[in-house]
């Protein structure tokens, strides 16, 4: 029991530890204060209290289907909102006030919309052993040890992160946010293939054997760049697609 | 380029990705429905077969009062599915072959394969 759920709020915290690190460091890179994603953070945790109350009229909803609407909507804002972010991704974005505001708060919608998403997931876990005294201890044991790793991966990314020299300070987190929102545009193509809203493909090419999903690597390379074996054309499309518009979101804003 | 042109096209191109989205037409076609209970953490059918090739609507029913995630990495498939609740999942198409899946909540003893075939 331990061992999964170590492996289950892994999973969950690992994606939302590694976006609160990239945001914080760049917050500080551009000089906007890290409230915004503090604040994030505490506005997620109510959120996925809110949706884990109301879990089931969602999942109800949409004919059965609420889960993978509900999923696709939220991956599909997280992913318009960190392109607008990255608009706001220059060294100089502090000089003028009027650029403070706006990437602090799109940081905290970002990272309460991430932490509602991850955590609901968590807390009916965790709910169902709520019952089962037996089994609850070691469910918050080996909860706390997922958590502490994933945290701890996202602590070394932070520092990582802001002790980037040079032109890297600023390309590497671009990079990072553009990689992962291409995962999750591409994630909500599946969510919505998955609820039988568009019609799913056979899949483009399989890399399961030389890294499985499963695996350690296979696992932080999801998290990173929402790495998946067996990806569909439609997949592979918008992942391109939502790759080229962080591209073009940059150059522009380089422009400026 | 000047601010507005560049800020135009971005909101453009913006829009027009999400516009992509809504292009795909739903299609709701008959798609042959089967069954997976749960109980005990255990899957029923243990291994299920269906056609290759073809969309399927899985339903999958879980009789136990805990909640129980249905996760396959082969099928790129996850769903939570709380106690004594219902889920629907669609998969495929799918190649021929063997698909293992797992509840992810009691992944000791919630195994199950899907065989296309």
């Amino acid at each position: 029991m331990t061992i999964s759920a170590v492996i289950i709020i892994l999973r969950e915290v690992l994606e939302a530890a590694l976006l609160v690190s990239l945001l914080l460091s760049s917050s500080m890179l551009i000089g906007v204060s890290r409230r915004g994603v503090i604040a994030g953070m505490v506005l997620g945790f109510i959120g996925a209290t809110l949706v884990t109350w109301q879990f089931d009229r969602i999942s109800d909803s949409f004919e059965g289907v609420g889960q993978e609407v509900f999923n696709a909507v939220l991956l599909v804002t997280i992913v318009l909102l960190l392109s607008i972010y990255c608009a706001y991704m220059k060294e100089d974005a502090a000089r003028n006030r009027r650029n403070l505001h706006a990437p602090m708060i799109i940081a905290c919608l970002i990272i309460a919309l991430a932490l509602t998403r991850e955590g609901v997931e968590v807390f009916i876990f965790i709910y169902g052993f709520s019952g089962i005294p037996a089994d609850l201890l070691s469910v918050l044991v080996g909860g706390a040890m997922g958590a502490g790793i994933g945290i701890s991966l996202g602590v070394l990314m932070f520092y990582g992160l802001i002790n980037l020299s040079g032109k890297h300070r600023m390309m590497v987190p671009r990079t990072l946010f553009a990689l992962i929102a291409a995962g999750m545009a591409s994630q909500s193509v599946v969510y919505l293939m998955q609820g039988g809203l568009i019609e799913s493909r056979l899949p483009v090419w399989d890399t399961s054997p030389w890294i499985p999903e499963n695996s350690v690597t296979g696992q932080l390379l999801y998290a990173l760049l929402g790495y998946e074996a067996t990806p569909t054309s439609i997949q592979l499309l918008v992942y391109g697609m939502t790759l080229l518009v962080f591209i073009v979101v940059t150059a522009i804003a380089h422009r400026r | 380029m000047g601010n507005r042109a560049g800020m135009n096209r971005m909101v453009g191109l913006i829009v027009g990705v999400s516009l992509y989205g809504l292009c795909f037409s739903m299609v709701y076609a008959e798609v042959p429905v089967y069954q997976i209970v749960i109980r005990d953490h255990l899957f029923f059918p243990a291994e299920l077969a269906i056609p290759a090739g073809q969309k399927i609507k899985l339903l999958v029913l879980n009789q136990d009062p805990t909640p129980e995630e249905f996760e396959s990495f082969e099928l790129n498939r996850e769903k939570v599915i709380k106690g004594m609740h219902k889920a629907v999942i669609f998969i495929g198409p799918l190649n021929p072959g063997r698909y293992p899946y797992f509840g992810e909540f009691h992944p000791e003893t919630a195994q199950g394969m899907i065989v296309a075939e």
